[in-house]
C-alpha cells in the first residue's frame, strides 16, 4: 500500500505489458499465440474476480457474468447484425447490471451464504442459456459462427481484426485498460476503503464507510470486466456453448486467484500465468490437471491461505529490520 | 437544545426488555457517563443509538434530526462516532493508514473522486494530515505511524481505536470502556485525550467501569439497572444516591 | 382415474429416489449442524459409495447388505480423518473451509476418473423382479432401496436420540464450549459427525447404484438435490431434511408431468435463491 509499492507495481505492469506486446514478434507459432490470448483473457477474469474476493465475497457466478457478456454480444451481432463496437458495451453493461442486481438482492440480506446463492444463480444462468430462447441463444448447441470484431477505421487506415495476431493485440489492449483500472483502484482512496472493509466491516462502517455501496460498486466493475472478457471470447472463438461458462471454468479461475493470493493485486497474475504454463505440460493428462487444481486449493487453504504472493510478502516482511517502538513503550 | 436525546427508547431481546423506556439527553460540550452493573444495558444503548440494533419503540434525536434506526455510516456522516469494547481497528493497515481511512468522512468526497485521488500523496490534504498527526501525537502514536496496527501492543491498539474515532471529526464521541485493561498511568493519559477532545469541541458519552475515572471526568452521569434509568445527575448526586449504592454494593451492605 | 394411477406410479417411482436423496441431505445437514461447514464435496462421497457397490458387490461378489455396512464404516473412517486433518483447522474461516471442500471435490472426482475410468458401470441388483398391485408396479430393487433408506434413517434417529455418542453429538451441535466443559471430546465428536455424514451419502450412492449407472460424475445431481432439501428444511435441521426431502420428492415426481426437465431444474435453483434470500432458516419450523 505504500508509495514505493505503487511505483514497483507500475514498473512491473509496464514490463509485463511490453513483454506481452513482444510475444507475436518473437514467435510464429499460432498455438503459442492462442495460449497467450487465452492467458490474457483469463487474466482479466482472474483480476476482476480477485477484487471481489478481496472484499470477502466469493462470487461463483463470475464465469456466468462472462457468459452473459458472450451470449448477449454474440446474439446481438448474429440476430440483429450490430457491430462489435456496439455490442461490446451493451453486453458488458448487461453483465455489469446483472452483477449489480445480484449484489443488491444479496448484500443487504446475507453475508455468509453469498457463495451458495451465487452457485444457484450460476446454475440458473447456465440452464437459461442452455434450454431457453433457443432461437436467440442456440439452446444446447450454442451459437456457431459468431462474427469477428468489425474492422475499425482511422481515417484512411483500416484495422481488420480477423487474424490471430490482431485478435491477440486486441485482448492485450483490453487487458492493459482493465489492469490499469484495477491498479488505479488498488492504490486509490477507494482501494484503501476496500482494504478496510475486508479487515473489519464493522470498524469500516464505524468510521463512516458505506460498505454496501462500496461492495456494490466493486461487484459491478468486476461484472463489467468479466463481460468484456466474455465478449472477446465469443467473437474470437466464433463458437460458444453454455458449458463454457459453468462450474468447471469457474473453479479454474478460483484456483488461479486463490493460489496466487487474494490480498495482493499480483496474486491473480502469478496464479494465471503459472497455471497456464503448468497446464501446457498437463495437456494430455486432463484428469491429472483437475486433480492438481483440487490439491492446490486444499494445500493453499490449509498451509498458506494468502497464496504464493502472501507467502512471499511474509518472507520479505520477516527479512525487514524491526520497526521503531511507540512513545509510551519507550517512555515507560 | 441537547446534542443527543433519547426519548422513551425500548428494545426487546426476544421476550425480554433489554432497555425499557429510556430517556436521557446529552448536552453539547459535556462529558457524560453511562454506568451500571454488568447486563444493565449500557452497550445495548450504544448499539441502539448507533444503528446496530433496532429500537422497538421510542425516538433518538441528534440535534433536531431524528436518527432512530439510521444506518451506521450515515450516523458517522452526521457527526457521531463510537469505539467498541472489543477494540476494532484495521489490523493490516499501518497506523497512518488507519487514520487516513477514518478521516475520509470528514473529507466528504464522492466515490468517483475516491477512485481518482491517490491515498497518500495529495497536496490539498495538508491540513487533514496535520490534524491526523496532531491526534497521533496526542495519543502517543506519532513515532509508530508506519507500524502495522496488528503489531502494536494492547494499549496502543486501544489508543489507535480512539484516534480513529476522533479522526472522523465526529462531534459526539461514544466511547465504550476506553480504559478497560489499561494501567493507572495509561488511564490518566486516556483521560487527558478525552479532555482534549472536549476542548476541541466534541461531546463525549462514556461507558466505563472504572468509578474513579467516571467521577473525575464526567460532568454528569446516567445510571442504568436492568435496562432502566435509576439516576441521572452530577457525580456527587450519583455517589450519594441510595439506589445506586444498593445495586453496586448489594442490599445487605446498605442495611449495615 | 387413469390420471390418478399415473400420478401414483410417478410418486412411487419418485419415492425411492427421494428417500435416498433424504439420506444424502441428512448427511449434509448433519455435518452443517455440528461443524457449521458446507461441504461441497458431499456428492463425491455418494459417488464413492456407488463405486464401492460396483467393486465390492458386482466385481467381488460380496453380499449386498454386507457391502453396505462395509461401505458405511470405511467412508465414515475416511471422513473422520478428512475432518481432523483438513476441515477442523479451517473452522474459524468458513469461506476457507468451503474452498477446501471445492478442492476436495476436484480431487475425488479426478481421482475416481483416473483410478476407475469414466465409462458407465452397471451394478446388478440382488433383487430381481417386480411386484404388482392396484394397477401399480414397483421393482423389488426399488422396494429394497426404500426399506433400506428408511432403516438407515431410523438407525440415525435412534443413534442421535439414545446412544451416548449420539447425545454427545447433539450436545456439541448446540453448544460446543459447554460440551467441552462437560468432558465431551469435541474434536472426536466433530470427526464422527463428519464421518457419519459422508457415510450416509456413500450408503445412498451404494443403494442407488443398481438403479442408475455408476460414473465419477454421478455425485453432481444428488449434491444439488441435497442442497435444495437442506435449504428448504433449514440448514442443520434433521427433521427439516426429511420433510424437505419429502416435499422435493413430491414436486419432482409430479413436476415432469407439467414442466420440461430443464424447467424443473431451473425452478429448483430458483427455490434455493428465493429461500436463501427470504427464509434462510428454512420453511420447516424446528
Amino acid at each position: 500500500m505504500t508509495w514505493t509499492g505503487q511505483a514497483r507495481s507500475i514498473v512491473a505492469f509496464l514490463l509485463l505489458a511490453s513483454g506481452a506486446g513482444v510475444i507475436p514478434l518473437v514467435t510464429d507459432d499460432f498455438y503459442k499465440i492462442d495460449v497467450a490470448t487465452t492467458t490474457l483473457q483469463d487474466l482479466i477474469l482472474a483480476m476482476s474476480l480477485r477484487v471481489v474476493m478481496n472484499l470477502g465475497l466469493l462470487n461463483l457466478a463470475h464465469a456466468s457474468l462472462m457468459g452473459i457478456g458472450a451470449y448477449v454480444s454474440a446474439a446481438l451481432a448474429m440476430r440483429l447484425g450490430l457491430s462489435f463496437w456496439l455490442t461490446l458495451p451493451i453486453a458488458a453493461g448487461t453483465a455489469a447490471l446483472m452483477a449489480l442486481v445480484l449484489g443488491m438482492l444479496t448484500l443487504r440480506l446475507y453475508g455468509p451464504y453469498f457463495f451458495l446463492l451465487t452457485f444457484a444463480v450460476m446454475s440458473m444462468i447456465q440452464l437459461f442459456f442452455h434450454s431457453y430462447l433457443e432461437d436467440i441463444f442456440g439452446g444446447a448447441t450454442g451459437l456457431i459462427g459468431v462474427p469477428r470484431p468489425n474492422p475499425v477505421g482511422f481515417g484512411s487506415f483500416t484495422l481488420t481484426l480477423v487474424s490471430k495476431v490482431s485478435l491477440y493485440y486486441l485482448i492485450l489492449a483490453f487487458w492493459i485498460v482493465a489492469a490499469a483500472v484495477l491498479f488505479r483502484l488498488e492504490y486509490s482512496r477507494l482501494g484503501l476503503q476496500c482494504a478496510a472493509i475486508k479487515q473489519s466491516e464493522s470498524a469500516a462502517r464505524a468510521v463512516g464507510i458505506h460498505t454496501i455501496r462500496c461492495k456494490l460498486l466493486i461487484l459491478t466493475l468486476s461484472g463489467f470486466l468479466a463481460g468484456v472478457a466474455g465478449v472477446f471470447f465469443a467473437h474470437s472463438r466464433g463458437v460458444i456453448n453454455s458449458s463454457d461458462f459453468g462450474i468447471d471454468p469457474m473453479l479454474k479461475l478460483l484456483v488461479y486467484v486463490v493460489a496466487g493470493g487474494v490480498s495482493n493485486i499480483w496474486g491473480p497474475v502469478v496464479g494465471t500465468i503459472g497455471f497456464s504454463i503448468a497446464s501446457e505440460f498437463l495437456r494430455s493428462f486432463h484428469f491429472l490437471e483437475t486433480l492438481l487444481y483440487g490439491a492446490v486449493l486444499i494445500a493453499v487453504m490449509r498451509l498458506f491461505p494468502q497464496g504464493v504472493t502472501g507467502a512471499l510478502e511474509r518472507i520479505f516482511a520477516a527479512a525487514r529490520p524491526s520497526p521503531v517502538p511507540s512513545d509510551a513503550a519507550a517512555g515507560a | 437544545m441537547p446534542l443527543l436525546a433519547l426519548e422513551n427508547v425500548t428494545h426487546f431481546f426476544g421476550g425480554l426488555a433489554a432497555v425499557k423506556n429510556l430517556s436521557f439527553a446529552v448536552e453539547s460540550g459535556a462529558i457524560r457517563g453511562l454506568i451500571g452493573p454488568n447486563g444493565s444495558g449500557k452497550s445495548t444503548v450504544f448499539n441502539i443509538i448507533f444503528g446496530y440494533l433496532q429500537a422497538s419503540s421510542g425516538r433518538i434525536r441528534f440535534e433536531s434530526c431524528d436518527i432512530t434506526n439510521h444506518s451506521t455510516p450515515s450516523l458517522v456522516e452526521l457527526g457521531i462516532a463510537r469505539t467498541f469494547q472489543a477494540t476494532q481497528i484495521f489490523d493490516d493497515l499501518t497506523v497512518e493508514e488507519n487514520l487516513t481511512v477514518s478521516s475520509q468522512v470528514v473529507h466528504r468526497e464522492s466515490l468517483s473522486k475516491s477512485f481518482l485521488r491517490p491515498a497518500l500523496l495529495d497536496r490539498d490534504e495538508a491540513h487533514l494530515r496535520t490534524r491526523a498527526r496532531d491526534i497521533l501525537e496526542l495519543v502517543g502514536l506519532a513515532a509508530a505511524a508506519g507500524r502495522v496496527a496488528r503489531d502494536l501492543p494492547y494499549r496502543d491498539q486501544k489508543m489507535l481505536a480512539l484516534a480513529n474515532t476522533m479522526a472522523t471529526g465526529a462531534r459526539l464521541l461514544m466511547l465504550d470502556e476506553p480504559m478497560a485493561g489499561l494501567t493507572m498511568q495509561e488511564t490518566r493519559a486516556a483521560m487527558a485525550v478525552i479532555r482534549w477532545a472536549r476542548g476541541e469541541g466534541a461531546t463525549i458519552l462514556l461507558i466505563e467501569h472504572d468509578m474513579r475515572c467516571i467521577m473525575e471526568l464526567c460532568d454528569s452521569i446516567v445510571v442504568l439497572d436492568h435496562g432502566e434509568k435509576i439516576c441521572d445527575g452530577t457525580p456527587d448526586e450519583v455517589r450519594r444516591n441510595p439506589q445506586v449504592i444498593e445495586i453496586y454494593l448489594g442490599a445487605d451492605e446498605c442495611s449495615k | 382415474m387413469f390420471e390418478a394411477t399415473l400420478a401414483l406410479q410417478a410418486l412411487i417411482n419418485g419415492a425411492s429416489v427421494a428417500l435416498v436423496y433424504i439420506l444424502v441431505a441428512l448427511g449434509l445437514t448433519l455435518i452443517f449442524s455440528i461443524m457449521g461447514i458446507i461441504n461441497f464435496a458431499h456428492g463425491e462421497f455418494y459417488m464413492l459409495g456407488g463405486f464401492s457397490a460396483y467393486y465390492l458387490a458386482q466385481v467381488a461378489g460380496m453380499n449386498y447388505v454386507a457391502m453396505l455396512a462395509a461401505t458405511f464404516l470405511a467412508v465414515c473412517a475416511f471422513g473422520f480423518c478428512l475432518e481432523r486433518l483438513l476441515f477442523e483447522p479451517l473452522r474459524a474461516q468458513p469461506l476457507s473451509g468451503f474452498i477446501a471442500s471445492l478442492g476436495l471435490l476436484l480431487v475425488l472426482q479426478a481421482g475416481a476418473s483416473i483410478l476407475f475410468g469414466v465409462t458407465d458401470k452397471r451394478v446388478n441388483s440382488p433383487f430381481a423382479g417386480v411386484l404388482h398391485g392396484y394397477g401399480l408396479v414397483i421393482s423389488r430393487e426399488r422396494l429394497f432401496v426404500m426399506m433400506a433408506s428408511a432403516v438407515l434413517i431410523g438407525l440415525l434417529y435412534s443413534f442421535l436420540r439414545w446412544s451416548k455418542h449420539g447425545l454427545a453429538l447433539r450436545a456439541a451441535a448446540q453448544e460446543s464450549e459447554a460440551a467441552a466443559l462437560l468432558g465431551i471430546n469435541v474434536g472426536r465428536v466433530s470427526g464422527l459427525a463428519f464421518g457419519m455424514g459422508c457415510a450416509l451419502a456413500a450408503a445412498a450412492g451404494a443403494l442407488l447404484a443398481p438403479v442408475f449407472y455408476v460414473t465419477p460424475t454421478m455425485g453432481g445431481q444428488p449434491l444439488v438435490k441435497a442442497f435444495i432439501i437442506v435449504i428448504i428444511g433449514g440448514m442443520g435441521s434433521l427433521p427439516g431434511a426429511v420433510a424437505g426431502g419429502a416435499l422435493l420428492g413430491l414436486l419432482e415426481s409430479i413436476g415432469p408431468m407439467f414442466f420440461s426437465a430443464a424447467t424443473v431444474d431451473f425452478l429448483g435453483f430458483g427455490a434455493i435463491v428465493i429461500l436463501l434470500l427470504v427464509r434462510p432458516t428454512g420453511l420447516v419450523k424446528s
